[in-house]
């Protein structure tokens, strides 16, 4: 079935059509929110998010992009959301943990795993991704989805609403920032 | 470049490319029936009446506390009699204690001979 045809049997409900469009795309969505959240049962929770979403707001789809295109935004809202709020979680948790309310390793427990314990890929990407968390937000974006969906540049300027030009650039800039911030690291760890 | 920048950078680039052979995620085998049910669940919820004791208990509550904040801004604040009371507590005390002699008389009124 085409995205035409499968976009017309999703407006007017049709759970078949449902049902071929999470076969079709969720190992996309789970993998670009997985780049965002980096814990495989969070990004399995955003994933069924973005397809309820995606239920939901399907008669807004105008056919302006590429339906692939359209489910990645969701994707990557999606995420940017819920990473914006465990940074709101946080902040919350140390400072009820500065007037003794709560113990802050709580919350970001779910990230403090033994680097020891891991291999040295996975210990490097868990690093990686750490710095990732700092970078700005347009650079995050085109960096998870070129790093972890595989997407052209192109297909990144769809998604992200922007020129070619402009994701080269916000790409040359995060790995700019990121080789600038794992020098810090390795230095620091190399004392 | 001496040893240790060259192994920092060398540590740098392949953490860059640690994502490159990274293996992809499969997807749980029950994410439809997972999407299934929690669509049906949101679908229940809002067969539910609009109508709901909170939504009218919340807006009334607001209005209640908004009218109260006011009237006691009123009664507190709209004061010419309290103002007055003041004035004239201060010039009753002061005349009792006489402090306004006191600043007309001079120096040698109160020096005895």
């Amino acid at each position: 079935m085409d995205d035409n045809a499968l976009i017309t049997k999703l407006k007017i409900g049709s759970n078949e059509a449902f049902r071929i469009l999470v076969e079709t795309y969720q190992e996309k969505v789970l993998n670009t929110c997985y780049g965002f959240m980096r814990n495989k049962e969070e990004a399995e929770d955003l994933t069924q998010e973005v397809f309820i979403e995606v239920f939901r707001s399907i008669h807004k789809f105008r056919g302006d992009s590429k339906l692939s295109t359209w489910i990645y935004r969701i994707a990557v809202s999606k995420s940017l959301e819920e990473v914006r709020s465990r940074k709101r979680q946080k902040r919350a948790a140390y400072f009820k943990s500065l007037i003794g309310l709560e113990v802050a390793s709580e919350v970001v427990a779910s990230n403090a795993r033994d680097p020891h314990q891991l291999l040295e890929d996975e210990q490097r990407a868990e690093v990686l991704h750490q710095m990732m968390g700092q970078l700005p937000e347009s650079q995050r974006i085109a960096f998870t989805l070129h790093k972890y969906e595989g997407m052209s540049y192109k297909e990144i300027a769809a998604v992200m609403d922007t020129s070619v030009p402009a994701v080269e650039s916000l790409m040359f800039r995060a790995k700019t920032n990121l080789k600038k911030k794992l020098t810090v690291f390795y230095t620091k760890k190399m004392i | 470049m001496d040893n240790k920048e060259r192994k920092i950078q060398t540590e740098v680039e392949k953490t860059l490319m640690s994502l490159d052979n990274r293996e992809r995620l499969q997807p749980n085998p029950w994410l439809m029936t997972r999407i299934e049910e929690r669509l049906k669940k949101e679908s229940q919820g809002a067969r539910k009446p609009a109508w709901s004791f909170s939504r009218v208990l919340q807006p009334t509550f607001m209005v209640l506390l908004l009218l109260l904040n006011v009237y006691t801004a009123y009664t507190v604040f709209s004061t010419e009699s309290w103002s007055e009371t003041d004035e004239s507590n201060d010039i009753s005390i002061s005349d009792d204690f006489a402090y306004m002699d006191i600043d007309e008389q001079t120096l040698e009124y109160y020096i005895p001979e």
